[in-house]
């Protein structure tokens, strides 16, 4: 079989523009999704929802450290059938979809603009662009099954595998320059710093219940039944045990 | 001076100061003259931790009142985060410091309105009302942050203080409890609740502060503090025991005040110290012959 | 008469406790000789030989204090000395009263058994690491209330240098090296009575003799 010769303006013309494009159109959704991002607002509710969660569960688990009294106190300041607090707030079950919400929607529709859309447009014009050339070959043998990956646009049963297209070229790029990116705009770490120092929000509430009504309830059933267990009564003893044995062993 | 910073390089002087910050030390005197090495070879080769050294430094330079170093911090994270609060903060900590409570907690009072979650920005005015010398105040604010935010420990652990210093011992122990639910293998937290139980008084505290003496020395034998006051609170049962005639529970403090007795002499004897004579007199002296 | 004077470790502990921890409030107690004191004597001259720094955190508990009371009073004892006073200085800058310190209790019970002792509070305006007045305040027990006295210049120090060696100590750095009851409870090898401290001071005073001698 022949060998197959590039024409040098393919390099200079093809290969070499549809990398820059990639690159670029990579740096700007990277700045264009920094403009658009929002921090997410968390409600003071949520906040004190989530911290009261917090503070029954360790109730439940470590109430076994306070006297007798403090525990009942505690239990009685949240289960009370008047007064409790898990009584008397009132929260409304959240919906459940995500339509409803328009935050959530925003929150979509910036994703999509920012990760699919260009992908779409640019995929296009560039299919469009410089479609039917063959860019590169790899410098390794590559079975059949490779040549719908890498030789979209270009559909010549007997051409080697190991031939890239345009469209295919275009599309290694998308993915391999991930790692470039990383190294370029220091994803991970640039980005984060300054976002951390923008600390918009307390980091204590992130684990919300999705459900405060539903979420209360179970709390409430579990303190009801949670019985108090004093840690500390043979603790004299223990002590004096232990450190007895630790005489005999030395 | 005993250290020698200015001679340090610039990646040695980086390396140090993140390591305090990693550590929580605070060492404002440190933390400036370090930062005086890294000023010389310009705050942009930091890099990536630029704006956390710059926080360090400002609170450093807060500290030891160097407000034209802190100002300079300040300026150059407003520049680059001109909607933070977290920058905002940093204005109230300057305006604080240099006394202007009004503006600060102006500032404050304006970060809350935008963000009602911003914890940071709500303990910062009960600090400045504790800096104010309105104490009762600030236990009122506090009160409020907790109602809102309530499993935050270092909140509690304040709030126990700030109940001591106005000797409400029964709420300071309410609040040490609390903590002591959120850290239940804390030696310290133990110790502390004891302490507070100690200083009320009475037989029912003198119990239970011999209780919390005796995990906090399970947790930890060598907390030299839980041992004396295990002493104290034995010693003080054995007496009261003694009067109201309960063999049963006068012998067991007298199991225990021994053993700390012992254990006291056994921490002095394993390392030497040089006040073991005062100490061994000073149980001697408030030990009770039985 | 009835004039208080410090010896220059007394003054010198003091202001290193505060510069230690300045950014808690700290107390301690006074010591003075025993010998030179006269039973029941009124206005007589009070002469602090020695100050032990007590605690920079946990002031409103008192389990701790008591234990080192007693182990200060048993070794002040066998020196033939007794606690003749109690310092503190504030946590809050602003704060220069007996009133705002902490630990009244402790000293009342001070007062209890040393009925004209003297109470120092340590005067936050005042500390400089120059010093060039004393940064202390003085107040007696009378008539149930701690009443402030003037501080003469001329009796309050034996040694006429006892500012320049103290602020020498602190633009040392000397006040890291200091150790207070607190230290001592978290490591029980460390020792209360400074006797490190007193070295250096020894040392530094001289220093200042010979600086004076060079002037």
């Amino acid at each position: 079989m022949a060998e197959l010769l590039l024409d040098p303006n393919i390099r200079l013309w093809v290969f070499l523009p549809i990398v820059i494009i990639t690159f670029l159109v990579g740096i700007v959704r990277h700045y264009v999704s920094i403009i658009l991002s929002s921090q997410k607002k968390i409600e003071l509710l949520q906040v004190q929802d989530s911290q009261v969660m917090i503070r029954a569960r360790l109730l439940r688990e470590n109430g076994k450290y306070l006297p007798r009294q403090s525990f009942a106190m505690r239990r009685h300041w949240f289960n009370n059938e008047e007064t409790g607090y898990f009584k008397v707030q009132k929260r409304a079950a959240t919906s459940q979809n995500p339509m409803t919400d328009p935050g959530m929607m925003t929150d979509m529709l910036k994703g999509n603009v920012t990760n699919v859309l260009p992908m779409i447009v640019i995929g296009g014009w560039i299919n469009w662009m410089f479609s039917g050339f063959l860019t590169t070959k790899v410098p390794f043998p590559l079975t059949l099954r490779f040549k719908p990956m890498l030789q979209r646009g270009v559909e010549l049963a007997y051409l080697d595998a190991s031939w890239v297209s345009s469209a295919s070229w275009y599309f290694l790029n998308v993915f391999g320059l991930r790692t470039i990116y990383a190294l370029v705009l220091g994803e991970n770490n640039a980005a984060d710093q300054s976002k951390i120092m923008q600390e918009q929000m307390s980091g204590a509430a992130m684990a919300m219940p999705p459900d405060p009504k539903a979420a209360f309830k179970a709390e409430w059933e579990a303190l009801e039944i949670t019985e108090h267990k004093w840690a500390l009564a043979t603790i004299e003893t223990d002590l004096l045990a232990s450190f007895v044995e630790k005489e005999k062993t030395h | 001076m005993a250290d020698n910073y200015s001679e340090l390089s610039f990646n040695e002087a980086k390396d140090l100061l993140r390591q305090w910050r990693e550590n929580n030390e605070r060492k404002s005197d440190e933390v400036l003259r370090v930062w005086s090495v890294i000023f010389e070879h310009g705050v942009k080769k930091l890099g990536n931790e630029k704006h956390l050294v710059l926080e360090q430094v400002f609170y450093a330079a807060l500290d030891c009142h160097y407000y034209t170093v802190a100002s300079y911090c300040s300026l150059m994270l407003q520049e680059e985060f001109p909607g933070s609060f977290r920058v905002a903060r940093h204005v109230a900590a300057l305006h604080e410091a240099q006394e202007n409570y009004e503006e600060a907690l102006n500032t404050l009072n304006n970060i809350i309105r935008l963000d009602e979650t911003n914890a940071a920005a709500r303990k910062r005015v009960v600090a400045i009302l504790k800096a104010q010398g309105q104490i009762q105040a600030a236990i009122k604010e506090l009160v409020d942050y907790l109602k809102k935010f309530m499993s935050d420990v270092e909140a509690w652990q304040e709030l126990s203080e700030l109940y001591l210093q106005v000797q409400e011992y029964a709420r300071a122990a309410f609040c040490a409890e609390e903590l002591l639910l959120h850290q239940p293998h804390n030696h310290l937290a133990h110790q502390r609740l004891a302490d507070i139980r100690y200083t009320m008084g009475g037989v029912e505290n003198m119990e239970l502060a011999k209780l919390y003496y005796c995990k906090a020395l399970k947790l930890n034998p060598e907390n030299m503090r839980a041992l004396l006051g295990l002493f104290l609170t034995t010693n003080n049962l054995l007496t009261h025991y003694k009067s109201s005639g309960n063999s049963g529970k006068r012998k067991e403090a007298w199991r225990l005040c021994q053993w700390a007795q012992a254990a006291t002499a056994r921490q002095t004897r394993a390392r030497p110290e040089p006040n073991a004579a005062p100490l061994a007199n000073a149980m001697l002296q408030l030990a009770i012959t039985d | 008469m009835g004039d208080v004077s410090l010896e220059t470790k007394a003054y010198a502990k003091i202001i290193l406790h505060a510069a230690k921890y300045r950014h808690c409030a700290v107390n301690g107690v006074l010591l003075a000789d025993a010998s030179k004191i006269r039973d029941g004597a009124k206005n007589q001259d009070l002469d602090i030989i020695d100050t032990i720094p007590l605690f920079h955190h946990s002031h409103y508990v008192s389990p701790m204090a008591e234990i080192a009371l007693t182990q200060i009073e048993t070794a002040a004892q066998a020196e033939n000395r007794v606690i003749a006073g109690y310092y503190a200085g504030c946590e809050n800058f602003k704060d220069n009263t007996v009133e705002a310190c902490p630990g009244q209790k402790i000293a009342e019970k001070i007062v209890e058994y040393f009925p004209s002792a003297v109470f120092i509070v340590i005067d936050n305006k005042k500390f400089v690491q120059h010093l060039d007045t004393p940064a202390i305040k003085l107040y007696k027990y009378s008539d149930g209330k701690w009443k402030q006295r003037d501080i003469n210049m001329k009796t309050l120090f034996h040694d006429p240098d006892v500012l320049k060696t103290v602020s020498y100590l602190l633009q040392w750095g000397v006040e890291k090296d200091l150790i207070d009851f607190d230290n001592y409870l978290d490591d029980i090898t460390q020792d209360w009575t400074n006797r490190g401290i007193e070295k250096v001071l020894a040392m530094s005073t001289k220093h200042t003799n010979k600086l004076d001698a060079k002037d």
